[in-house]
């Protein structure tokens, strides 16, 4: 606490001065008009460039400046807008979809967007099969249509679709051809440490665990406005305490991977505002079915009702809210009239009772080791239990550990805690991730309940062949509600996406990208 | 011509004589780095964790993730895996980073510059300074120097080096400003070309002033935090050391020789306390080089610290095996040299 004290007064000794780059090409004066450069500091490095591999926060603020997609969501919303396609129709069965693309878009590499180059991208996401490839896995068939048209076949019909496309990067195919090998025919190596989109902004030179330096693209299709920055540096900063002096400092201007905790204390440094965006994640607590007392509903119901929804949200000093159920509130307005989540020991202990666990048992939470949240909901639940009769130990492991000991029914605790992201604007697509029973741990997904049930499957699979999205939704929030019911895990709290920012700044981050993600095009200072 | 045949085996045996220490410390050598090798690769492979499952990310399927397995050789039996490695060793293949997918000799290439920088820097302030103020500290036993001494070893022992880091970050870079509050010297800022990682000596070799300056003063707080919290040992035991040599019947004799109490000091009973203490600055040389990792993560100091701090938290094996590699050949060749220098300091060691 002293040190933040002395943080406060050197930096009220110190002047907010703004780094002014020097570094924006020459080449053309547009970009060099007002150069504002923008800072953002992460605690970990990207370990490639390659956007078919990409698929964590650290890497998505690289990919989505670099690179785009035929379309992208509205920044701060989770609406579709077009990109690199301007337009685009759906046939009647839903199967087909028809894009035209954008006319004069460059890459970095200076070959021009077209209809063949991008199947040639979207098909190398599909052969690399990794990180966003997994949104592709209903494709039947990509191909190009002359030189402006591209059409996407399914294989069953998704009227979410258009919701993945903006994790599907376009790279240049010119870039494939010129650095493919026999060994390497799709260029991966090349695409590592290289890049070639047509983004606002392309690679200058990436120092290895240092930063890496983005400048912003003389032809590119939009033009940049004032305040816009026209170049971008991705630092890493591994240690948060390091990087909020530094943000204080006024050396860095966004952060990235901040934890609500430390969001409520950067909001008192001076020179700093908390960034909030929509969010659309919840930290779950996920209950192992398949063994011992949390087989019975009742059980895991006394569980829920034991927790200290309060308790949570306290230690987030208004950085979250309660939880009404599986599905984040921002999905749909009935999702946030749900009640949110409350405490009540009483009704907990007649229920444990009820299902003849009146003197208690013993179960194993397994958490995050190093994450203050992970180990505080982890004593607080121990707490909890405690008052109903139930032993909690307590097994505080790194995550690669943590991800080997669910990767196995018998390995995997009896209770744990997941940060559940949404990945795309379809609600059904991320209660996919942590119910269907195609998902389960040992299956390499993010189903740690290990709850099993093919009509629930079917149910969820169902969602998104809905067309009409007011159903889509309705239908939606009937599978949330229901399975809210069945107490798969605790709904502990909706943080909120906060992230300290310097002054000045206007902009969203990406919850959808992970959270910490950052589409400078669309960022502005005015300082 | 009979002669030197007679002669040859005579010859012969004077060099073995000369090399068979050369030889079996060689050999001595490899088997230390062998079994460092071997038990980090055990070790790796006995901890439940799956980097494969890592690397292909948050919402790869069992596909996907078996692809990366795969192409990582992860799939392969454990014998056939550790064989490979050791013979990749002998190539100078060191296998390829998990989550990077690069070459890992490329990345110890890239990043050990930087860290030997910091070690290098801190090394030799510890030594001069360690020698320097335990030679005060046994000299002058009841100054205020050699009291206040004895509490700072104590402290800086005791503190965590990130803490230490922390600190001075706190009162030297952001209140005070006299330093940068972290990273290296920024190359592309100042257009220095990268020759030899080194930021000090890169600006040096490309005549540039202001980024040598920047340089250093990068490199002032990280140095002193792994200074900080790695001297006291030196200190303590050039002390004790000295203050051991100081009782002893040859200085007496020095001095009722009439031989100043400064030539005492430093050629008479330094040079024979020394001994004890170059041991242990071999020893710390190698601690440097684990202990910067901490260092390095507190500064954002791009070196291997914070590359194996990146492998851990990711259980990257190559790496991780790697920089296990690194620090023990380092190790083991700094304490041979450090052997090697016994009998310069000491004639009766050569017998």
């Amino acid at each position: 606490m002293k040190s933040i004290k002395l943080l406060r007064i050197g930096a009220l000794l110190s002047a907010s001065v703004f780094i002014v780059s020097c570094s924006t090409s020459s080449d053309d004066g547009s970009l060099d008009s007002m150069p504002v450069t923008a800072v953002y500091s992460n605690i970990a490095e990207t370990p490639t460039l390659d956007p078919a591999i990409i698929f964590s926060s650290d890497g998505f603020v690289f990919a989505r400046n670099v690179y785009e997609g035929l379309v992208e969501y509205k920044p701060g919303t989770v609406d579709i807008q077009p990109l690199l396609a301007e337009s685009w129709e759906t046939s009647e069965d839903g199967l087909t979809f028809t894009f035209k693309l954008k006319p004069g878009v460059k890459f970095h590499d200076g070959s021009d967007l077209n209809a063949d180059g991008v199947v040639a991208a979207l098909k190398r996401i599909q052969e690399v099969n990794q990180g966003p490839g997994s949104f592709m896995t209903n494709i039947s068939d990509i191909s190009a249509n002359g030189t402006d048209t591209v059409i996407i076949k399914l294989e069953n019909v998704d009227h979410t679709f258009l919701g993945k496309l903006p994790k599907l990067p376009i790279v240049s195919s010119a870039a494939i051809d010129a650095n493919k090998t026999d060994s390497d025919p799709l260029a991966s190596e090349w695409f590592a440490v290289n890049s070639a989109g047509t983004g606002p902004y392309k690679l200058d030179n990436w120092q290895r665990n240092q930063a890496i330096n983005l400048v912003g693209f003389n032809d590119y299709w939009r033009e940049f406005e004032d305040g816009t920055p026209t170049s971008v540096v991705l630092r890493v900063d591994p240690d948060i305490a390091t990087a909020m002096q530094l943000l204080e400092a006024g050396e860095i201007d966004f952060m990235g991977s901040v934890g609500p905790d430390d969001s409520a204390r950067a909001k008192e440094m001076s020179g700093v505002q908390v960034l909030e965006s929509p969010s659309y994640y919840g930290q779950i607590m996920p209950m192992n079915v398949t063994r011992g007392p949390l087989q019975d509903v009742k059980v895991r119901k006394a569980i829920a009702l034991a927790f200290d929804y309060q308790g949570m949200v306290d230690f987030y000093q208004g950085y979250a809210e309660g939880s009404t159920g599986p599905i984040p509130t921002g999905f749909s307005e009935k999702i946030g009239e749900r009640p949110a989540y409350q405490q009540n020991i009483e009704e907990a202990k007649a229920l444990l009772a009820e299902a003849g666990y009146a003197d208690g048992f013993e179960i194993e939470y397994i958490g995050l080791k190093g994450l203050s949240y992970f180990e505080f909901a982890g004593t607080l639940i121990e707490q909890n239990l405690k008052e109903i009769g139930i032993t909690v130990k307590q097994t505080l492991i790194p995550w690669p550990e943590m991800a080997a000991a669910y990767s196995s029914r018998e390995t995997a605790g009896d209770i744990s805690f997941l940060n559940m992201s949404a990945f795309t604007n379809d609600a059904g697509q991320y209660l996919g991730q942590a119910y269907l029973s195609t998902n389960t741990g040992d299956k390499g997904g993010y189903n740690w309940s290990f709850y099993e049930n093919e009509d629930l499957d079917s149910r969820i699979n169902a969602l998104s062949q809905i067309a009409n999205p007011e159903e889509r939704m309705a239908a939606t929030e009937q599978v949330n509600a229901d399975i809210a019911d069945l107490y798969l895990a605790i709904y502990v709290t909706q943080p909120k996406l906060a992230q300290p920012v310097k002054a000045g700044w206007t902009g969203y981050y990406d919850s959808l990208d992970a959270n910490y993600s950052v589409r400078f095009f669309y960022t502005r200072y005015n300082g | 011509m009979s002669s030197i045949l007679k002669r040859a085996p005579a010859a012969f045996s004077i060099l073995k004589k000369k090399f068979q220490p050369f030889v079996s410390s060689l050999l001595w050598m490899l088997v230390v780095v062998w079994t460092a090798v071997t038990l980090t690769f055990i070790m790796s492979r006995l901890i439940p964790a799956d980097p494969a499952r890592l690397a292909a990310g948050l919402q790869a399927g069992q596909e996907q993730v078996e692809e990366v397995r795969k192409q990582l050789g992860l799939d392969r039996p454990l014998l056939e895996q550790y064989a490979n490695y050791l013979s990749g060793i002998l190539r100078f293949d060191l296998g390829k980073s998990i989550q990077t997918r690069q070459p890992v000799i490329d990345d110890i290439r890239e990043y050990l510059p930087a860290t030997l920088e910091l070690v290098f820097a801190a090394f030799f302030t510890i030594t001069f300074l360690g020698i320097l103020l335990g030679v005060l500290w046994a000299r002058f036993p009841k100054s205020i120097l050699s009291k206040s001494l004895s509490v700072f070893t104590v402290l800086g022992v005791a503190l965590p080096v990130f803490w230490i880091g922390l600190i001075l970050q706190v009162i030297f870079a952001a209140n005070l400003k006299l330093f940068p509050l972290a990273g290296n010297l920024p190359y592309s800022k100042y257009q220095v070309e990268s020759i030899t990682g080194m930021g000090t000596i890169d600006s040096i070799l490309s005549g540039n002033i202001p980024a040598f300056k920047t340089a250093i003063f990068a490199l002032v707080l990280p140095v002193t935090a792994l200074v900080i919290s790695q001297i006291a040992i030196s200190i303590r035991l050039t002390r004790s050391s000295m203050a051991s040599e100081l009782q002893k019947p040859y200085i007496n004799a020095a001095r009722a020789r009439g031989v100043s109490e400064w030539r005492i000091t430093v050629f008479d009973a330094l040079r024979n306390a020394l001994n004890p203490v170059i041991t242990m600055l071999g020893l710390q040389f190698g601690w440097l080089l684990g202990g910067t990792i901490l260092v390095e993560v507190v500064f954002s100091w791009p070196g291997l610290g914070l590359y194996a701090f990146n492998a851990f938290r990711t259980f990257d094996y190559n790496p991780i095996l790697a920089i296990t590699l690194v620090i023990t050949i380092v190790f083991v060749v700094v304490n041979q040299l450090v052997s090697m220098l016994y009998p310069v300091l000491d004639p009766r060691i050569k017998k």
